[in-house]
């Protein structure tokens, strides 16, 4: 049975949401800790509030986890208590290992020096001794691909460059245990290729990942398991595809009521609506209707449509100009229909943006954002993690 | 034990390094804006002094001598003072996103300072031991009161440094009386006989440690200051450990702070 090398017991944290207080709070903190040796304060003063409330877990040897939630929701918070920048308010955590925290890269950096002097410097604050820096120099500059450039000031580097050379230092002398946070792409494609590889590479040799993200696409990409926290408190931990589907899900209702809405320019559009099948499945076909009542006749507007994922990527988008098909409204009640005979989608949730915009794109009549959902489902539970899932002809030559 | 202690030297060691250099990389003129100030202090009381504007009394040494040689360890303990805190606000970026032994700090901002204050301070006293015929062997001994005046300027700086970062306005505070507290030592003038001062220079703290610099620069065989200042010593170095202590202890509160 693998080992533990991390476990996380009952971990909370308290913050307050008011700068003075928050200072005062460290002060009379911070006598307590010196004379009465105690600062395990549970109860809430004025203006504080728990970021983080009884989280508990454990990480096996060779296992990722990822930790996902929305914004504010205490993955930082809990990164941060992890790596030991933060001191919990309660709880304990056990770390059986050398951990490595990839919170950002570069850290202790100065722009004056050159990519020679910062390995040593960012390698010692990591807190690698300086013989085992030496030991690894080559393999640092190396895999960084910046040879021509190590003797240059970091401050003549592109920030690609910067990070690549922050990421080589931190994974080149491997730790046990390595915290990342949402950092991954970093440099250009062929580096980020790279940065996966020594990843799996890492992983694969006994390492053990904790990957911090609020895009369920790196989260299934990368991890065996996955702790969902929301508003500081453990919503569910277990496997990587029902947590997954449990936290998309949970996004669409929440973002349902955060942030959409129909914008309308009533001089020219009264309504416009959209009507469709809500739930298909990935690769099936798919139409849609466009209702527009127009308050007075429209030569030459564009309709365009956007397909976005939870994560606010478009990952379809279309407009009439792009096939020259020539617009105009009506003063009335005007209907467009759209076909995909196959929608390649990948599982999960999407929104459906509708716009109607003028010839010159700035002159914006009505849209709406966020409003319409599509669930696109998939029979087969082996799937990957793009973004879209096509239909090869497979063949052995 | 050892290997902590090891990594925050080295550390301690690799900072100093970075800071120094990028300081030095970025003037032309360098070394120079370090002795600048201390030299424009004395060189303003030497020509008040010339112009009979402030009554100095006969000292054993001369007064340009006397002078140079207090502003320059009034500096050295004013930059002390400074360092925990200066340390923590260049290093702030670092300390919010990695751990790593805090201590490093002070490692890194001693070495700093012991290297800016060395490149100003032996060729100026070397000139002035010259000019003084006081020459000798003996007059190395001053790196002791010098390494003492240090410690206890970062002493007191380790101490008021979580003070200081959380409450902005008792920083101001302790700017404002470290201005007018030069007045209080010997730096500028010799003790007085009477007097209000005369109280409060001679029970300065601070002021045995400019008295043996001086007995030790200049063979003056100054004994009595010696004892006083060995007796001082001894406090500080007692207190030091439970102040690494205390800075350590603070420092988790300071960078949950450090992030709002």
């Amino acid at each position: 049975m693998n080992k533990s090398h991390l476990i996380v017991n009952n971990l909370s944290k308290k913050f307050s949401r008011n700068l003075k207080r928050s200072l005062v709070y460290g002060g009379v903190d911070l006598f307590k800790k010196v004379f009465y040796n105690s600062n395990n304060n549970l109860d809430l003063r004025k203006t504080e509030f728990w970021a983080l409330k009884n989280i508990s877990f454990e990480l096996k040897q060779g296992e990722t986890l990822g930790i996902i939630g929305h914004n504010g929701a205490g993955k930082t918070t809990l990164l941060k208590l992890i790596s030991g920048l933060l001191y919990p308010t309660t709880g304990n955590i056990q770390i059986n290992g050398k951990l490595n925290a990839l919170i950002s890269l570069g850290i202790g950096f100065n722009p004056v020096l050159t990519g020679r002097e910062n390995i040593f410097v960012c390698g010692t604050i990591m807190g690698y001794p300086i013989d085992l820096i030496k030991s690894k120099f080559d393999d640092i500059v190396s895999f960084s691909e910046l040879e021509d450039f190590i003797d240059s000031p970091i401050k003549n580097y592109s920030s690609g460059m910067m990070a690549r050379l922050g990421f080589s230092i931190a994974v080149s002398i491997e730790p046990q245990i390595l915290l990342v946070d949402e950092i991954l792409a970093v440099g250009d494609l062929n580096f980020a290729i790279k940065c996966y590889r020594r990843i799996n590479e890492f992983r694969s040799g006994g390492g053990s990942i904790i990957l911090v993200s609020h895009s369920p696409y790196s989260i299934r990409a990368n991890c065996n398991r996955v702790l969902w926290i929301e508003e500081g408190k453990k919503q569910k931990i277990g496997k990587t595809k029902e947590i997954c589907d449990e936290y998309e899900s949970f996004s669409a209702q929440k973002d349902d009521v955060s942030s959409s809405k129909t914008f309308l320019d009533k001089n020219y559009i009264k309504d416009l609506k959209l009507k469709y099948n809500k739930i298909i499945e990935s690769g099936s076909y798919f139409d849609l209707k466009i209702l527009i009542e127009s308050n007075k006749n429209i030569d030459n507007v564009i309709i365009a449509i956007s397909f976005f994922n939870l994560s606010g990527q478009n990952v379809i988008a279309n407009n009439t100009k792009e096939i020259d098909f020539n617009v105009g409204l009506s003063k009335g009640k005007n209907q467009f229909s759209l076909e995909y005979d196959s929608l390649i989608l990948n599982r999960g949730s999407y929104y459906i943006n509708v716009t109607i915009s003028g010839d010159h794109i700035n002159t914006q009549y009505a849209a709406t954002v966020n409003i319409n959902k599509l669930e696109i489902s998939s029979k087969s539970d082996l799937y990957g993690a793009g973004l879209v899932r096509l239909k090869p002809k497979w063949n052995k030559n | 034990m050892k290997t902590k202690l090891q990594n925050i030297f080295e550390l301690g060691f690799q900072l100093a390094i970075r800071d120094f250099s990028s300081l030095y990389r970025l003037s032309f003129l360098g070394v120079f804006w370090g002795v600048a100030g201390p030299l424009v202090t004395s060189l303003s009381f030497i020509l008040l002094q010339r112009s009979n504007i402030i009554n100095i009394p006969d000292l054993l040494i001369s007064y340009p001598a006397y002078v140079i040689s207090g502003t320059l360890i009034w500096q050295l303990f004013v930059d002390s003072l400074n360092a925990p805190l200066n340390q923590v606000q260049i290093n702030k970026s670092v300390l919010t996103k990695i751990q790593f032994p805090w201590l490093a700090l002070i490692v890194s901002g001693f070495i700093n300072i012991m290297i800016n204050f060395s490149l100003k301070f032996i060729p100026i006293i070397l000139v002035l031991m010259i000019f003084e015929n006081s020459f000798s062997f003996q007059g190395f001994l001053v790196i002791i009161p010098i390494l003492g005046i240090s410690f206890f300027g970062f002493l007191i700086g380790i101490y008021v440094l979580p003070i200081i970062t959380l409450f902005e306005d008792l920083k101001r505070v302790i700017n404002l009386i470290t201005g007018p507290l030069v007045f209080l030592t010997p730096a500028l003038y010799p003790v007085p006989d009477s007097g209000i001062l005369n109280l409060f220079i001679k029970n300065n703290p601070l002021t045995p440690f400019f008295l043996t610099a001086r007995s030790f620069l200049f063979n003056l065989n100054d004994i009595n200051s010696i004892e006083s200042f060995l007796i001082i010593m001894i406090i500080i170095l007692f207190l030091f450990i439970p102040g690494c202590f205390f800075y350590n202890l603070s420092m988790p509160i300071l960078i949950e702070r450090m992030e709002n």
